[in-house]
């Protein structure tokens, strides 16, 4: 899939993978890699400024866990991340009808 | 030199340091041990889009905290205003408080009006050069307030440099660039800026007039406001970006 197929969709995407559970960045990665059949193949540095964006918004909160001995960062939905979602979700889904009525 | 070392020279060549800087290393260095073979990009590019998608947030953030320093500051002024009364103290120091507090009250809203909607690095550096004009204007009605014997105002100063170090970590990621002035926050800037300044000084010559019962009291305030306004203009027309230039 194009890159700029994704411009302006990366944060609903992110918050929709967080939507099912706290996760790491790599595994937001391989999440949204998973999902989306290998469409959504992100260049890995490009997901974590989101990520800390979206933190710094606060729709997103993190705290470090441990791994395997080594400090990992995990990544959660607050309520205010958890709306946003829902939001995006309905407006992804009136977008998505528009478009399929038209190219129907 | 090792890709973790790299990436934290490179942020702290964009600005991000300290703790921030680490966790983004630590995060990264987790990534690669989940997989060793991930192309996480250059450090510089890496570092560069942490800075580009923290700037906007940071600098609203910031301005806004500017806002919230300065309302507490303009509350201490009122109360000391109208609890004061004429105690003694240094006439200088009055009229300093007096000046700083409409500085203060232009260049915070300035600031908030350009930082709430600016997202070009040019803008959002115009943006936090009105919260430090405004930061340091409301310093300068907390020390003026002192020199007139009311320290309660000295209780504002925290919070101005609360807001000023969250405004640092802002600045410390946003390069230069192309500004916009004064026609980026207002329609018809010249006509606004200067139906502002003529009911400002209207408003102090009524209050000269019938607060001191002299005609002569309210034209000598009035032709002081006016000065001070003009100067101010004229003094603080470059860091307020009343006109278009590059933000520095």
């Amino acid at each position: 899939m194009k890159a700029e197929h994704l411009k302006g969709h990366l944060d609903s995407l992110i918050l929709g993978t967080l939507g099912a559970g706290p996760a790491h960045g790599y595994a937001v990665i391989e999440e949204l890699k998973r999902r989306s059949a290998g469409a959504f193949d992100l260049a890995e540095g490009t997901v974590y400024p989101v990520l800390h964006r979206l933190e710094a918004e606060g729709l997103l909160a993190s705290a470090w866990t441990t791994a395997s001995g080594r400090k990992r960062r995990v990544y959660r939905l607050t309520r205010r991340g958890r709306t946003a979602l829902d939001g995006s979700r309905r407006e992804w889904q009136a977008f998505a009808h528009a478009v399929e009525a038209v190219l129907a | 030199m090792s890709y973790a070392g790299e990436l934290r020279d490179e942020l702290a060549r964009t600005g991000i340091r300290g703790a921030h800087a680490e966790r983004i290393v630590a995060e990264f260095e987790d990534h690669l041990a989940c997989d060793p073979e991930a192309q996480l990009g250059a450090p510089r590019e890496v570092a560069e889009r942490f800075a580009s998608e923290l700037r906007v947030v940071r600098t609203r953030r910031a301005t806004v905290g500017a806002f919230l320093a300065l309302a507490l500051c303009g509350v201490v002024f009122l109360v000391v205003v109208a609890t004061h009364g004429r105690a003694g103290g240094s006439p200088w120091s009055a009229l300093a408080a007096i000046a700083c507090a409409q500085i203060a009250l232009v260049a915070g809203l300035l600031a908030l009006m350009r930082g709430l909607r600016a997202r070009s690095a040019g803008d959002l550096r115009v943006a936090q050069r009105r919260a430090i004009v405004a930061l340091l204007a409301g310093a300068g009605v907390a020390l003026g307030l002192a020199g007139v014997g009311a320290y309660a105002g000295l209780v504002a100063l925290p919070g101005l440099v609360l807001a000023a170090r969250v405004l640092r970590r802002a600045a410390a990621i946003t390069p230069d660039g192309e500004a916009r002035g004064l026609e980026a926050d207002l329609p018809f800037p010249r006509v606004t800026l200067t139906l502002l300044g003529a009911s400002v000084t209207g408003v102090v010559l009524l209050q000269g007039v019938l607060g001191e019962k002299s005609v002569q009291e309210g034209l000598i305030r009035a032709g002081v406001e006016g000065v001070g306004l003009t100067l101010g203009v004229l003094l603080l027309g470059r860091p307020l970006a009343l006109r278009t230039s590059r933000a520095r």
